[in-house]
């Protein structure tokens, strides 16, 4: 219900914003849904990754590709971002899941490092790193003729992020959600009752890794460009700060985190110049001191009140 | 001839990354905490030496007194450190890696607001600028003595003292340290305090190899925690083997092979994961 | 609860400048918007840009073209999806009639393609990726091509007709300078370079192991690196005698204002072939260098003399009247500290290189290299 009135208010959003904030705001419901995507691995799966963008990376490419060689659809474009995106999972993560912990952390963050080098490296294909250009403008099932693109894009962007949040949610409420959960509480157990604990938590990042290159597809069509430093460590940081600012064991925390972060640096770069990153450094001590389970300890705390 | 170079100058860089890295690895085994400011601290360590000796060549003794005086300074960041950590605790790696890199954001970029943004190096002291064996510099060579030196007395303490016997025992079972007496809480402060000082001293021995600009302390940080995750966590003898394979890959590996230089170091690390999970000398945790 | 943060969370977003959105465009000021890196890894030459264009309003009462200006400073951070937002909030919402600054060309791609959908003139003044361009994009720094390509030139002259290696750094900034080296070494009569050296783009702290792959067969060495790689380098260089066995030329940034200090003593004697000097005897140099050191007690960089020039080249185009983004074409040629330039069809400078060798504390000009009559 809460879901239903919160898309219903972001959807009227094009008659309150003008188009910078729309396009700001796209950027954000974008990231918000790359957050939710990564707290499936690090809260639900016990699986905290420091290389998921590569999966928007992955995504983005995919569907810049596509677009300036296949497509201007903007549908297809999604469908091979997905898809690539449930390639590269399956390649990394078949890897990846061996590890634990810390060194799952690592071990993802050399995964978005290489990545970044085979993208830099692969000028022909991907434009190196100055980045690939010359990506159309999608096509949007022929509305963008009627109306602002703009603001047809916002709705696409919506909808896509609303699509990707209710497989998150549908997958954490269901069966493999709660394998998923088993094996990060009790692998042993999960063993014994016939679990394959690398397979369900490959599933966890496959399903992860998939979404999150929905996100980058949306990014990729925004901005009708990607470089290498979409895949790189950097973005990777800030989608894992998302998820902690938000609250781990949540979908709405993460991706409300990521719409304040990204409204807060719009906010203070301009207004701070090179101070602004000093708000950004103290911003995330005092929530781990006073939000102890992000945004989300919010409303939960509220609920128990209540 | 050129590859035993090559080699030599990957134990300069194999010592300094060991300073670097033990520390990090004795913190996140001893103390449980994933200190992301631990770059930082280094970046701190090689600004407040420039601050100190204006960027210019001085003596020896001069350069040994302002290294000593910012490791001090290192103990004393990790006071603070500690203090900061100290309410999370129980609260898992994820919150205490947002909380020190919150503060190592607020460290480095207070220091590039305090001196400025450029690009600044020191010369090596006086006596050591010189090369040797025709066209080696000394600096290197003095880096490698550097490093077997700590790296002496850090094992020396760790294995032959009771101080170190009580540190081994805490990573091991501190529930049974506790219990026959012993100040666990004391022996963590200690090794959080010994580590950011290596830290911060670490930044002075590199500040002739790695000049410092904005984005050093992440730079830094990466290839500590390359380190201690190729060694293996809480482990000296992985943080030694860590921090020299680490050294050997950035000078023989890309001498060997130059067009995969830019994947080296990561595929390495990935490959040693893949064959142990937790490192050469980790323990599964 | 969570709607309502959400809502509080999208209020906030569209609180950022809020009514500035539909503030029409004023045509009584000149409104330039400077992306500029402020902080990461660039950002040690984004105090350089944004001095230097400070200082060129100071020293023209704040004006351009004879209209009241005003500076907008946007942080890219280095990279070009905030680069790119960056260039849409300044078009959309601030209304910018320019855009200049733009240190790092990844960045300088993006930000001209966003900048060319809000039809807003671009004025280059650093990035130097040879594919960079477009109606309504001018450059008043070089392409990355041609400051290898003079550099290639003079050494087929100076250095001998065989021998040379190349070094630098693997991404596109190298490796187009590198390759404009060696077709403007292949012009002047030069063979082909024995072998060419790449280097991991910031990810290499020690240069040793690259230095000891040069063939001994070598007689000199033409090297590209920038910023803190370059500080390295030429300490390595030097530390590890390579300074005896082979002669050496260099891209401009080696021994550009922003990194000598750093390299210190390691410095002296190196040659490089660079768009400026600050020892350039002309009226201009001789005024801009002494502003330059009574506002920052240095020497002006590269970059800073750069972004003078694109308030310069804006400032006349101003001038002008009419539209912006044809004015900028229609300037001609620019006194410039550097010499006097103009831009090419595709809005490239077409102008002098020197080649400087450093020396007391001063890139001496020891020759200068003309534009290649066309």
């Amino acid at each position: 219900m809460r879901a239903i009135l919160a898309a219903a208010v972001l959807a009227a959003m094009p008659f309150v914003l003008g188009a910078y904030q729309l396009s700001l705001l796209t950027g954000g419901l974008a990231y918000g849904l790359m957050a939710a995507s990564l707290a499936l691995l690090v809260g639900h799966a016990g699986l905290p990754s420091l290389g998921h963008a590569a999966f928007l990376g992955v995504g983005a490419y995919a569907a810049g590709l596509t677009a300036k060689h296949l497509s201007e659809s903007a549908v297809v474009q999604l469908g091979a971002a997905v898809l690539a995106g449930v390639v590269f999972a399956l390649v990394t993560g078949w890897f990846a899941v061996r590890t634990r912990g810390f060194f799952f952390l690592m071990f993802t963050l050399a995964i978005g490092e290489i990545a970044v080098q085979a993208a830099t490296r692969s000028g022909r294909v991907t434009g190196g790193d100055n980045g690939l250009s010359g990506i159309p403008v999608s096509t949007l099932f022929g509305l963008e003729t009627a109306m602002p693109y703009v603001v047809v894009f916002y709705w696409w962007a919506l909808a896509v992020v609303a699509a990707g949040f209710a497989v998150l949610a549908a997958v954490r409420r269901g069966p493999l959600g709660a394998a998923i959960a088993g094996t990060r509480e009790n692998e042993a157990r999960m063993a014994a009752f016939g679990y394959s604990v690398p397979g369900v938590r490959l599933a966890a990042v496959t399903v992860a890794g998939a979404v999150c290159a929905a996100g980058g597809a949306l990014v990729a069509q925004k901005d009708t460009f990607v470089a290498p430093t979409h895949l790189g460590v950097g973005v990777s940081v800030l989608l894992l700060v998302m998820v902690l600012l938000g609250g781990r064991d949540s979908l709405a925390g993460p991706a409300l985190a990521a719409v304040g972060l990204i409204a807060l640096r719009d906010v203070t770069s301009g207004a701070l110049g090179d101070k602004w990153l000093l708000v950004e450094g103290a911003l995330f001590v005092l929530c781990v001191y006073l939000l102890p389970e992000g945004l989300a300890g919010l409303w939960r705390k509220r609920a128990r009140a209540a | 001839m050129s590859l035993l170079v090559n080699a030599f100058d990957g134990l300069a860089f194999g010592a300094l990354l060991f300073v670097l890295a033990v520390g990090l690895t004795l913190i996140y085994g001893m103390l449980d905490v994933l200190n992301l400011a631990h770059g930082a601290l280094y970046m701190a360590g090689g600004y407040i030496a420039y601050l100190l000796l204006g960027g210019a060549s001085v003596s020896l003794g001069l350069w040994a007194g302002a290294a000593l005086l910012v490791a001090a300074l290192g103990v004393a960041l990790g006071g603070v450190l500690s203090a900061a950590i100290l309410p999370l605790r129980g609260r898992g790696h994820l919150d205490q890696a947002l909380l020190t890199l919150g503060l190592a954001i607020l460290l480095s970029e207070f220091l590039l607001g305090v001196v400025d943004r450029g690009f600044h190096t020191l010369p090596p002291p006086d006596g050591l600028d010189g090369s040797v064996l025709g066209s080696y510099p000394l600096y290197r060579v003095a880096v490698i003595a550097a490093g077997l030196v700590i790296g002496g007395i850090v094992y020396w303490i760790f294995e032959r003292t009771r101080a170190g016997a009580l540190v081994r025992a805490a990573v091991d079972d501190p529930g049974m340290l506790a219990a026959i007496g012993v100040n666990v809480a004391r022996v963590r402060l200690s090794v959080m305090l010994a580590g950011c000082g290596l830290a911060t001293f670490a930044g002075v021995l590199g500040l002739p190899l790695l000049n410092l600009r904005a984005g050093l302390d992440s730079e830094v940080l990466v290839l500590a925690l390359i380190v201690i995750v190729i060694g293996g966590l809480a482990s000296i003898r992985g943080a030694v083997v860590g921090a020299l394979l680490v050294g050997q890959v950035q000078t023989v590996g890309v001498a060997l092979a130059p067009e995969l230089a830019a994947y080296l170091l990561f595929a390495v690390m990935a490959a040693v994961l893949l064959w142990n999970p937790s490192g050469m000398f980790g323990r599964a945790r | 609860m969570r709607f309502a943060l959400l809502a509080l969370a999208v209020a906030l977003a569209a609180g950022c400048g809020g009514a500035a959105t539909q503030q029409a465009a004023d045509d009584s000021v000149v409104k330039v918007g400077a992306i500029i890196s402020q902080t990461g890894v660039y950002s040690a030459l984004g105090d350089d840009m944004e001095a230097a264009m400070r200082l060129y309003l100071d020293e023209h009462g704040g004006k351009l073209g004879g209209k009241p200006a005003r500076l907008v400073v946007a942080d890219d951070a280095g990279t070009p999806e905030t680069g790119q937002q960056k260039a849409r909030q300044l078009t959309l919402q601030d209304q910018v009639n320019v855009i200049t600054g733009l240190i790092a060309s990844p960045v300088a791609v993006a930000v001209a393609k966003e900048a060319a959908a809000q039809k807003t003139p671009v004025v280059i003044a650093n990035a130097g990726a040879d594919a960079l361009g477009g109606p309504g994009v001018f450059r008043v720094s070089y392409t990355n091509y041609m400051h290898g390509y003079a550099a290639g030139r003079y050494a087929a002259e100076s250095y001998g007709k065989d021998g040379a290696v190349l070094m630098g750094a693997d991404y596109s900034a190298g490796t187009e300078t590198l390759k404009g080296f060696a077709e403007g070494y292949a012009k002047g009569g030069g063979a082909k370079p024995l072998k060419q050296i790449l280097t991991p783009f910031g990810k290499t702290q020690n240069f040793q192991p690259y230095l000891s792959q040069i063939p001994a067969e070598a007689k000199f060495l033409y090297v590209f690196y920038a910023g803190g790689e370059a500080i390295t380098f030429a300490k390595n260089f030097k530390q590890f005698g390579y300074d005896t066995k082979l002669k050496l030329l260099t891209c401009q940034n080696i021994t550009d204002e922003d990194v000598l200090q750093a390299i210190g003593a390691d410095a002296e004697g190196i040659t490089s072939v660079g768009l400026y000097s600050p020892a350039l005897d002309n009226p201009e140099n001789q005024a801009f260098t002494a502003k330059w050191k009574a506002k920052t007690g240095k020497n002006p960089s590269a970059v800073a003399l750069q972004s003078w020039d694109a308030m310069s080249l804006i400032d006349q185009a101003a001038k002008r009247g009419g539209d912006l983004a044809q004015a900028l074409g229609q300037v001609g040629e620019i006194a410039s500290p550097r010499g006097p330039f103009t831009l090419d069809a595709k809005h490239n400078p077409v102008q002098n290189w020197y080649v400087r060798e450093y020396s007391g504390g001063v890139n001496k000009v020891i020759a200068t290299i003309a534009p290649e009559a066309s």
